[in-house]
């Protein structure tokens, strides 16, 4: 009996630990900077929607612009088609002003105060960024990158003329590229033209690129008055580079993941549907009978969709309309969940390989093509040349007692002190000057 | 190889339709996709093999115009199979207008593309209409392996019909979650494959539906984002839009509904086509400055922008019955609508041969030649009494519940007892209708009288109030202008809209005795018109968050806000499943067993009452009483329904419409299966009453039991 129970426990532990083990492989993996950068793009996702949320639907429109006020405004406004066009303009204006400025919030927060600790959270909210970003944003991003290059459209101050559907079936691989290649505002689409799929990575790259480090130039003139390029030039490209890549198609996979599981769950909600509709159907039929367990089963999920459907009708259907606005539904959820947790298993791995990957090049290049001028070969050839001249090791070991305390605890030694100490020319009488009496403090 | 390879080829007389001949195949994939008929004028698969190839004889048809016709050469007509080398179509030798090529193995998916020749002898694109799919411009070759599992249904018992959009359906279930999100996803998937993953034809059923008429043809709308009334811009005559589905899930879909016992009915629109749609459309080809499809003598055209095929030319009638019998053998339907049938007529009225009329002659020759089972339900009003209407039709529209909404929502002003209807009126009525020997589907409501329609407007000038909206919305409106005099109270609004809608819906539906046709919003107490804004989508359960702040502003709490659409939903769905249990119809004569009468009308006490004769069994007979009036009939002030001869026996509730499940007032009402028992009138002074307790613009519907 005994030895059962020592081997039920010796199973128990040992299973324990293989669950443990599984469970940090396939669900805990991660680390710091996974964590990092999962919590960047968890930023750059919640950021943009609480603003909205916070800012456009509840203090614009509901309390600084109510409709009441709106309407006043409005009968105020002089009836010119010019203010007339300024009226409907300003809402899209704003909004798109509000998204730049949330966004550049959420991944200044994400990537540069927490991915690379570069400095304090509050430089995410200082006007001095926040308005050249959203500017250069506005016209490098959106007009020159999306409107012209992206979509095609010379002009980007005028309406894009409106495209007729295709006549040609899209094949699977377009499909493919477009789902596992591209991502756009947080989420993958199947229908992206090829050449968006393409030409996006690059306008988004030098789009980071270009604004964050042009911000900073426009801070540092701010601030201090000088025009100084040292941020556009010396801009960690590679890391923004690593950065995109991990965030984009890291949180791609992930979200993509995150959409099957829910496709998934509801394809099983539909078959339940179904079967709950037949056990509906023999409860209602044979009444009489005693109920059966999948019937039981039924009649425990129905009172548990009953109490959901009370909630619903007291407190819940508040939150419908916000919810259907953002379409915050489990879609959502799960997709998002997906594309965070994604980045927070690869970001270590990949970002790892890529860095890795960045030093060889760089040593590669440094091995072909580096020079070193006659300056940089006078400081080193004058460091190869010094000599040191280092004490052996086996005698610091041995010695290390006694040049302790010779530092802590010289009164100890000062009567018979070791040889070493004259060895290395230690001196106790200094430190003993140093120390002060105790029968004088202070 | 799956089929023979030697198909017969059509002949040269096409007077007689001789080509157009039932498959004698044995039965294989090629016998499924065609189910047995062979056009002659529609590019259409010959053969098919076990890899999923298909011999394909491509076929365009081009009117001849006098003055191009020397111009026609061998290179006039051409196609291009994929991507490879554009191929000339020959003239077929018996018929200068047809120019065919046949195809050899060619994968299914495959596209092709057509083009000819103009006067200027530059390549124009064409579209010609066709047997396989078409998206816009091209032709694709279908899937042709989809296996029929189940046998379309059949029915003993009068059938209810919900008129609604398959997008719509979709668009509102599990607050969209199976749905498109935009134009471009229903390339990868489409309408059809999406309900099929769903439980929503399951669910369809169970609430006491046996058929759904949807638009499916070729449209200009955008199914992801409708506006409905673009459903109604057609293009291709008759044709399942690429939207709804490739040919096999479409298929798959009736298929699904057949699983489910229900029946899908294709609404065809097809009085008119819009113009331009794609570049090659039909109404662009031209010849010497001269459109080839185009009746350029057409001067009605219901909606901007549409023009009328030339059923003028015999052989474009004979393409587009040809188009319409394929597609109807193809998916196997057993009903069709057609829609607007009297503007065919009404487009020739001015000619001296009326091709209108020609036309439909022929189609229905053509039906009942290739499918003789097939039921066409039409949409025609002006010219039902239009002898080729007559003969073409077989179930007519029949708005009756137009005058019962007329009268029930008439505007307290102009009514003498603003809180009652006259019944006397709804019981002339009646019997006017009950005299008619048409088959006939009844409705109070459909897309038309739901949002504005001119034609409607036009029709009944003097009734506003009874139309153009949705119904609880006409109700809405009635209840308020009530709520103005002082008579109603604004915490009542609700469930005086649900009380009638319910009653104008029931009494409707308890004089069909063939077919009962409803639109979601009744069920759903939808607000506003049909093409407000989200209202395409079906609303499958709950509240719309705009009429939960409507409902809320009057007064109520949320939980009961949901629960009144909750009961009114349910007390539908009893009310229809009592209909379909008890208006038995002879599957095999389709005659109707059931005969309604008007038993008895109150106009003091706003009460009338239905007798629903069944001889076979008489126990399947139904008394329904309305209460169209305020008064509420319990306790000692029961109201005493005299009961009529030959009824002697007693009578069980199956529907009390004061059933309230999450309220007190549940006690108030009959159980259902309560018996009642005859009894001697206190107040009538009758000696077989039954003592009814019923409320306010409420209804009982009782069954027959002998005693």
């Amino acid at each position: 009996m005994y030895l059962d129970l020592g081997l039920g426990l010796e199973a128990y532990l040992f299973s324990n630990t293989v669950l443990n083990s599984m469970i940090d492989l396939s669900l805990f993996s991660i680390n710091s900077m996974g964590v990092r950068y999962g919590a960047s793009k968890l930023f750059q996702i919640l950021v943009p929607l609480l603003s909205y949320l916070l800012v456009r639907d509840l203090l614009v429109e509901r309390i600084l612009f109510n409709p009441t006020i709106r309407h006043k405004l409005k009968q105020l406004l002089p009836k010119s088609e010019r203010w007339q066009a300024v009226w409907h303009n300003t809402p899209v204006v704003f909004e798109q002003t509000l998204g730049f400025v949330a966004w550049k919030i959420g991944c200044d927060l994400g990537f540069f105060l927490i991915v690379t600790g570069l400095g304090p959270w509050q430089r995410a909210f200082t006007w001095s960024g926040l308005i050249p970003y959203a500017i250069i944003q506005y016209f490098v991003y959106f007009w020159l990158g999306r409107k012209i290059l992206i979509e095609g459209q010379l002009n980007p101050f005028k309406p894009k003329p409106s495209a007729s559907p295709s006549a040609e079936r899209p094949t699977q691989w377009k499909r493919f590229l477009s789902k596992y290649l591209h991502e756009d505002l947080n989420s993958t689409s199947e229908d992206i033209p090829l050449r968006q799929v393409l030409l996006k990575p690059l306008v988004d790259y030098a789009g980071l690129v270009l604004s964050w480090s042009l911000y900073t130039v426009g801070m540092f003139f701010v601030q201090s008055g000088e025009l100084n390029a040292a941020p556009v030039i010396h801009f960690a490209f590679f890391e923004m580079f690593t950065f995109y890549l991990v965030n984009t198609y890291g949180y791609i996979i992930g979200f993509n993941v995150g959409e099957w599981v829910h496709f998934r769950l509801s394809w099983l909600e539909e078959r339940y549907s179904a079967w709950a509709r037949q056990q509906a159907q023999a409860i209602a039929h044979h009444q009489n009978n005693a109920i059966t367990p999948s019937q039981q089963i039924y009649l425990w999920v129905e009172a548990w969709q009953d109490f959901w459907k009370e909630l619903r009708y007291r407190f819940l259907w508040q939150a419908a309309p916000i919810t259907k606005q953002y379409g915050l539904d489990r879609r959502w959820l799960l997709s998002i969940i997906g594309g965070v947790y994604c980045v927070v298993l690869v970001a270590p791995s990949w970002s790892g390989n890529m860095m890795a990957l960045g030093s060889k090049v760089s040593r590669a290049w440094f091995s072909a093509f580096g020079e070193i001028g006659q300056v940089q070969l006078a400081q080193v050839s004058e460091n190869m040349s010094q000599v040191a001249e280092l004490p052996d090791s086996n005698d610091v070991v041995v010695g290390f007692p006694a040049l302790w305390q010779a530092i802590y605890q010289p009164d100890a030694i000062a009567d018979n002190p070791p040889d070493i100490l004259q060895q290395y020319g230690v001196d106790l009488n200094p430190t003993l000057a140093r120390q002060p009496s105790p029968s004088n403090p202070g | 190889m799956l089929v023979e390879p030697d198909l017969p080829r059509a002949k040269s007389s096409f007077a007689e339709y001789e080509k157009a001949t039932l498959s004698n195949y044995p039965a294989c994939s090629l016998e499924d996709w065609h189910s047995g008929y062979l056009p002659n004028y529609l590019t259409h698969i010959t053969q098919v093999f076990e890899d999923g190839k298909a011999d394909i004889c491509a076929i365009v048809y081009l009117p001849a115009v006098i003055e191009d016709t020397p111009q026609r050469s061998i290179e006039y007509v051409q196609v291009r199979l994929a991507r490879g080398q554009w191929q000339n179509l020959k003239p077929s030798p018996e018929d200068p207008e047809l120019w065919t090529l046949e195809l050899k193995r060619v994968p299914e998916g495959s596209r092709l593309l057509f083009r000819y020749r103009n006067i200027g002898g530059q390549w124009r694109s064409i579209a010609p209409l066709n047997n396989g799919e078409s998206l816009y411009g091209a032709t694709y070759i279908p899937c042709l392996r989809y296996e029929w599992k189940y046998a379309s249904p059949t029915y003993d018992h009068a059938t209810v019909l919900m008129e609604t959009t398959l997008e719509g359906l979709l668009g509102g279930y599990k607050n969209g979650r199976f749905a498109p999100r935009s134009l471009n996803e229903i390339y990868y998937r489409s309408i059809a494959a999406r309900i099929v993953d769903t439980d929503m034809l399951g669910q369809l059923s169970a609430q006491g539906i046996d058929e759904i008429m949807v638009p499916v043809c070729s449209s200009v709308a955008n199914r992801a984002t409708l506006n409905p009334k673009f459903n109604y811009l057609t293009y291709n005559f008759v044709d399942v839009d690429w939207q709804i589905g490739q040919a096999q899930e479409f298929k798959q879909l009736l298929d699904s509904c057949n699983q489910q016992g229900l029946r899908l009915i294709p609404d065809l629109i097809f009085a008119h086509q819009v113009k331009s749609p794609f570049e090659g459309s039909l109404d662009s080809v031209s010849g010497a400055d001269q459109q080839m499809f185009v009746d350029e003598g057409a001067f009605l055209f219901r909606d901007y922008g549409t023009w009328m095929l030339n059923l003028e030319q015999p052989n474009t009638r004979r393409m587009l019955i040809e188009k319409f019998v394929t597609f109807v053998m193809r998916y196997r339907l057993q009903v069709v609508r057609i829609d607007y049938v009297d503007g065919l007529i009404l487009q020739y009225s001015n000619r001296e041969t009326n091709y209108g009329e020609l036309f439909i002659q022929e189609l229905r020759a053509e039906l009942k030649r290739a499918c003789p089972d097939v039921l066409a339900l039409g949409e025609t009003f002006e010219m039902a009494g239009n002898e080729a209407v007559k003969a073409f039709i077989d179930s007519f529209y029949a708005p009756i519940g137009f005058s019962i909404l007329e009268e029930l929502y008439k505007p307290p002003t102009q009514s003498d007892h603003p809180l009652s209807a006259d019944v006397q009126v709804f019981a002339e009525h009646i019997k006017q209708v009950l005299t008619s020997d048409r088959d006939e589907a009844y409705y109070a409501q459909l897309h038309d009288e739901t949002w504005y329609c001119p034609h409607v407007a036009q029709g009944r000038p003097t009734v506003p109030w009874a139309y153009g909206k949705q119904p609880a919305q006409l109700a809405k409106d009635h209840g308020e202008a009530l709520i103005q005099l002082g008579l109603l109270e604004p915490q009542q609004l609700l469930d005086y809209v649900r009380r009638m809608v319910r009653n104008a819906e029931a009494l409707t539906m308890f004089l069909a005795t063939k077919r009962y046709m409803f639109t979601p919003g009744v069920d759903a107490l939808s607000l506003g018109c049909l093409d407000d804004p989200e209202q395409w989508k079906v609303a499958w359960d709950g509240v719309s968050d705009n009429a939960l702040r409507v409902w809320l502003d009057t007064g109520l709490s949320s939980r009961d806000v949901f629960q009144f659409h909750e009961q009114h939903r349910q007390d539908m769905v009893n009310l229809r499943n009592i209909f379909r249990t008890y208006t038995k119809v002879n599957p095999a004569t389709d005659q109707a067993l059931v005969t309604p009468y008007v038993h008895h009308v109150n106009q003091d006490s706003a009460l009338l009452c239905l007798l629903r004769h069944c001889s076979d069994p008489l126990e399947a007979s139904l008394l329904v009483v309305f209460n169209f009036g305020p008064t509420v009939f319990e306790g000692d002030q029961c109201y005493e329904m005299p009961l009529p001869i030959g009824f002697a026996g007693d009578w069980t509730v199956l529907f009390d419409g004061d059933g309230m499940n999450h309220s007190p007032h549940e006690q108030q009402a009959y159980a259902p299966g309560t018996r009642l028992e005859k009894s001697m009138g206190v107040f009538s002074n009758q000696a077989n009453v039954l003592r009814l307790r019923i409320g306010a613009r409420s209804l009982l519907v009782l069954k027959y039991s002998f005693e």
